[in-house]
């Protein structure tokens, strides 16, 4: 995150949830359960420290919390709240606004940074919030806490853990075929995000999940991943997918960020769209157990592996609600789906989809000048709404070719139902 | 080791609570469906991959099973 300064506002998570309406909320009723919060969870009394190339993170033993009392509308205390990145060294990671009406809380804002929580971690505590507001107590948090983790992560079983996952990983490595350089001069700015909304490719995915016996998160990288190899020319590509890692005891209600990618190489040399979906599924509940590791010491490993040697971009499905019963592994934030302020969002392409339920939009939904990461997919939406956005260094793929690959995404797995 | 009767029971206890309850052990138990016609996510496979590995030391191929015989079957040729 701090690689990624100073656009890295995209990483902030935001969260709005009604107040209780049975038992109205007063503001100081929600500042006693932020207080209880907080003092609950020690990732929200966690700051950086030291220097910036090496940073520490110093967990403190008493934080009270800071929040504002307001009257404007959610969306925009969120989108104001949310604007400027976290300042990791001196701000506590979390931004609080009640909004109020008729002398009681109505709505609850909160604004969290992703080096607090990951997108698991802000349900988990929007669940312990809600439930706050109506005890005064709640039992103990289960499982183990960030600086447990952490301890875990430095024993030797962690480090024997993060060494087998950089194992594997290097193994996968050797499978892939290179990346070939960028070929397009970049935009200004320089990386573009375009949302496909549709209204007929969350039933086609299913349709297609449930043939295969996979999850609906598997086709989509499937057809992501085979999409991405006729823009590289790869026969063997591979993506990284944002993996919760909250499958082992004890970590499954951690509240910290805990996610972190893993590795999914295919052949995408498949006789069919099926077929290559089924090894997706395989290949993609392998690579999900590899997914705990030292960054630092996996960033050294992996690199050098060769020219053009490297993964292709980045997959985060992003529906928490497991909607059709098989939704994948990753859960991430929901990444905020309007432009910069200031910013006009403008309508890059629309068409029917074909299934006569609605039209099929793609719209440009954010800019910036740099980032981390030069290709990343998100999917969220509402269940019957799919959205899927496509992030992009323009000097990977031109902002045509954005939209071209949402469609041809969409494309793929409606085609793909219908067979 | 666990009797064979015993493995299954405990098996589709472990596949039950991967599942988060979403899954009847005695559904698991009563026949020979696929885990994943009877509900088993891909999140309630790892947890179930990370719990037969804690408890059986055994890393089960996701690929190669997908019924309670089936891992009952691996668990006995790899454990």
């Amino acid at each position: 995150m701090v690689a990624a300064a100073p656009q890295e506002r995209y990483l902030t998570i935001v969260r709005s949830f009604a107040a209780p309406r049975r038992r109205p909320v007063t503001v100081e009723r929600a500042a006693l359960a932020l207080e209880r919060l907080v003092a609950r969870h020690e990732s929200l009394r966690t700051r950086l420290t030291g220097p910036r190339d090496a940073p520490l993170q110093q967990v403190s033993a008493v934080v009270r919390p800071l929040y504002e009392v307001v009257t404007e509308p959610v969306e925009e205390v969120c989108e104001r709240l949310a604007a400027e990145p976290f300042a990791y060294w001196d701000e506590w990671p979390l931004r609080v606004a009640f909004v109020v009406d008729g002398g009681y809380v109505r709505h609850i804002v909160l604004i969290l940074c992703h080096l607090a929580a990951d997108g698991h971690a802000a349900e988990l505590l929007v669940k312990d919030f809600r439930l706050l507001l109506l005890r005064d107590t709640l039992p103990p948090p289960d499982g183990a806490t960030p600086r447990e983790l952490a301890a875990w992560q430095h024993s030797d079983a962690g480090r024997r853990v993060s060494e087998e996952a950089i194992a594997w990983w290097l193994e996968e490595y050797a499978r892939m075929d290179p990346v070939p350089p960028y070929a397009h001069t970049p935009e200004e700015p320089r990386f573009l995000e375009a949302t496909l909304r549709s209204p007929g490719l969350a039933a086609a995915t299913r349709a297609v999940a449930a043939r295969n016996r996979v999850s609906s998160s598997t086709v989509l990288l499937a057809a992501a991943m085979r999409l991405a190899g006729g823009l590289t020319g790869q026969r063997h590509c591979g993506m990284r997918v944002i993996v919760n890692n909250r499958f082992a005891a004890g970590r499954r209600d951690a509240v910290a960020t805990i996610s972190q990618e893993a590795l999914v190489v295919l052949d995408l040399d498949a006789p069919s769209f099926d077929a290559l979906v089924r090894q997706a599924w395989g290949r993609a509940m392998r690579a999900y157990r590899q997914a705990q590791y030292d960054p630092y010491a996996m960033e050294a490993a992996v690199t050098g592996a060769g020219p053009g040697i490297r993964s292709f971009g980045c997959f985060n499905d992003q529906r928490l609600a497991q909607e059709d019963g098989a939704a994948g592994a990753s859960t991430e934030p929901a990444a905020r789906r309007n432009g910069a302020p200031g910013e006009k969002i403008e309508m890059a392409a629309a068409r029917t989809d074909g299934t006569g339920e609605g039209k099929t939009e793609v719209a440009w939904t954010d800019a910036m000048d740099r980032n981390i990461c030069d290709f990343r997919l998100h999917v969220g939406g509402e269940p019957g709404g799919m959205e899927v956005s496509c992030y992009a260094d323009t000097a990977l793929l031109p902002p045509s070719g954005i939209e071209r690959y949402l469609l041809d995404l969409e494309g793929l797995i409606l085609e793909a139902a219908r067979a | 080791m666990l009797m064979d009767g015993e493995l299954h029971e405990r098996l589709a206890d472990m596949i039950a609570k991967a599942a988060d309850g979403a899954v009847d052990p005695a559904e698991v138990l009563a026949g020979q469906a696929r885990l994943s016609d009877l509900g088993v996510t891909s999140l309630a496979y790892l947890r179930l991959i990370d719990a037969v590995d804690a408890e059986f030391g055994v890393e089960l191929d996701p690929a190669a099973v997908d019924s309670l015989d089936s891992l009952v079957d691996y668990i006995r040729l790899h454990g």
